[in-house]
């Protein structure tokens, strides 16, 4: 499946699926809690299964400073 | 995993409240939560002129939005810092924002009003950019919300801002800055306008669901002066700890908020004034931002804050 990481830098990764969306975050040392994912404009638990021929992006929820 | 409520498909797990939602009862949750907060901290009523900071980040931007929504009377503050193409898009943003609720915006431009941009004031004075930046912003908002006549100042810091200040100040003891730290910071003196946080007890993660649920625009990339900044390591430990400890960020504030602050009440008890330059409050004869901007400015023009935000072509001394 490919998986892009939308910021802090645009970044795109192959993982081999299926995997929950718990296990993608694992495998990428990304923290649940401040990550949300995101599969065809809907986001995803934890629960949730991706197949390997489908596409999810990952959003960082983490702000470090203000503009 | 379904929704707590009605049983359709949750959009996120809030595993602190040990509960999950889908679409319309997040939203409806989220928009409680900032209601509660509001009236359980009395931040401020329906009467209020509400002047809320926005950034054209996530958390400004769904405050302003939750705000209007609930019919408050919530003007917009967007400082453009001029921190390059980030300053740019964040100001796009927050337009886009404003003109498609009809909500009022007022822009400073630190550059066009007071001479030089965040980068270029952080390079003159030797002080790291966000200490420059977040002197500048903190009176700016005073002063702003001051000359225009708004009764209170609103911003978006989020749980997890309030966790890792909250850590920062405790790993070094800063008991005066510990006292400071509250949801709501009331008017003490004629020229404080009274600050509050309606998100203090709600996530970044539950901020970028509302946005991305509300379909609100928002700048996605971090500042770029904060990249290694230590709050970004501080809010990755607590949710280290958090994915261990569902809740624990919360008690971490709430406890503070509840059986600790009340103790350092009396280190607020410092002498106040008025600065000798602008008037505004201040513990130093001159205030720090007026100090600030004497000295980046000292190398050819003189800094006037008493007439307003003036440049004169003149030396300081």
């Amino acid at each position: 499946m490919k998986v892009v990481i939308r910021n802090p830098r645009r970044a795109e990764v192959e993982l081999k699926g299926p995997m929950t969306v718990g296990e993608i975050l694992a495998a990428l040392r990304l923290s649940p809690e401040s990550h949300l994912v995101i599969r065809n404009d809907e986001v995803l638990t934890r629960d949730i299964r991706v197949e390997d021929n489908e596409q999810v992006e990952i959003l960082s929820a983490i702000s470090g400073g203000s503009a | 995993m379904r929704c707590l409520k009605c049983k359709e498909n949750a959009v996120i797990e809030l595993r602190q409240h040990n509960a999950s939602y889908c679409r319309t009862h997040f939203l409806s949750y989220f928009t409680n939560r900032v209601r509660q907060n509001i009236e359980h901290r009395r931040m401020f009523a329906p009467d209020d002129r509400i002047l809320v900071a926005v950034s054209g980040g996530k958390d400004s931007l769904a405050l302003w939005d939750v705000l209007l929504g609930l019919g408050f009377n919530a003007s917009g503050l967007h400082l453009h810092l001029g921190i390059g193409e980030y300053s740019n898009l964040s100001l796009e943003k927050t337009r886009h924002f404003a003109s498609s609720r009809g909500a009022e915006l007022i822009e400073v431009n630190l550059a066009k009003e007071y001479g030089m941009g965040v980068t270029e004031l952080s390079s003159k004075t030797g002080r790291v950019p966000c200490s420059a930046c977040g002197q500048s912003k903190r009176y700016l908002f005073n002063k702003v919300a001051l000359d225009r006549g708004f009764s209170v100042l609103a911003t978006g810091h989020n749980l997890d801002d309030e966790a890792a200040t909250l850590l920062g100040n405790v790993l070094s003891w800063q008991t005066q800055a510990l006292a400071r730290q509250s949801p709501v910071l009331p008017r003490t003196r004629p020229t404080l306008v009274k600050k509050v946080k309606p998100l203090y007890t709600l996530t970044e993660r539950e901020t970028a669901l509302y946005c991305l649920l509300k379909r609100i625009d928002y700048v996605e990339d971090e500042c770029p002066n904060a990249l290694g900044a230590k709050s970004l390591l501080f809010k990755e430990v607590l949710n280290r700890l958090e994915e261990n400890m569902p809740g624990v960020k919360q008690s971490f504030v709430k406890l503070f908020l509840k059986r600790i602050q009340p103790l350092l009440k009396s280190e607020q008890d410092v002498d106040v004034r008025d600065c000798a330059v602008c008037g505004q409050p201040t513990t130093r004869e001159i205030c720090a931002f007026c100090s600030l901007w004497q000295k980046a400015l000292s190398g050819g023009v003189a800094y006037n804050a008493s007439s307003g935000a003036q440049i004169e072509d003149r030396r300081i001394d």
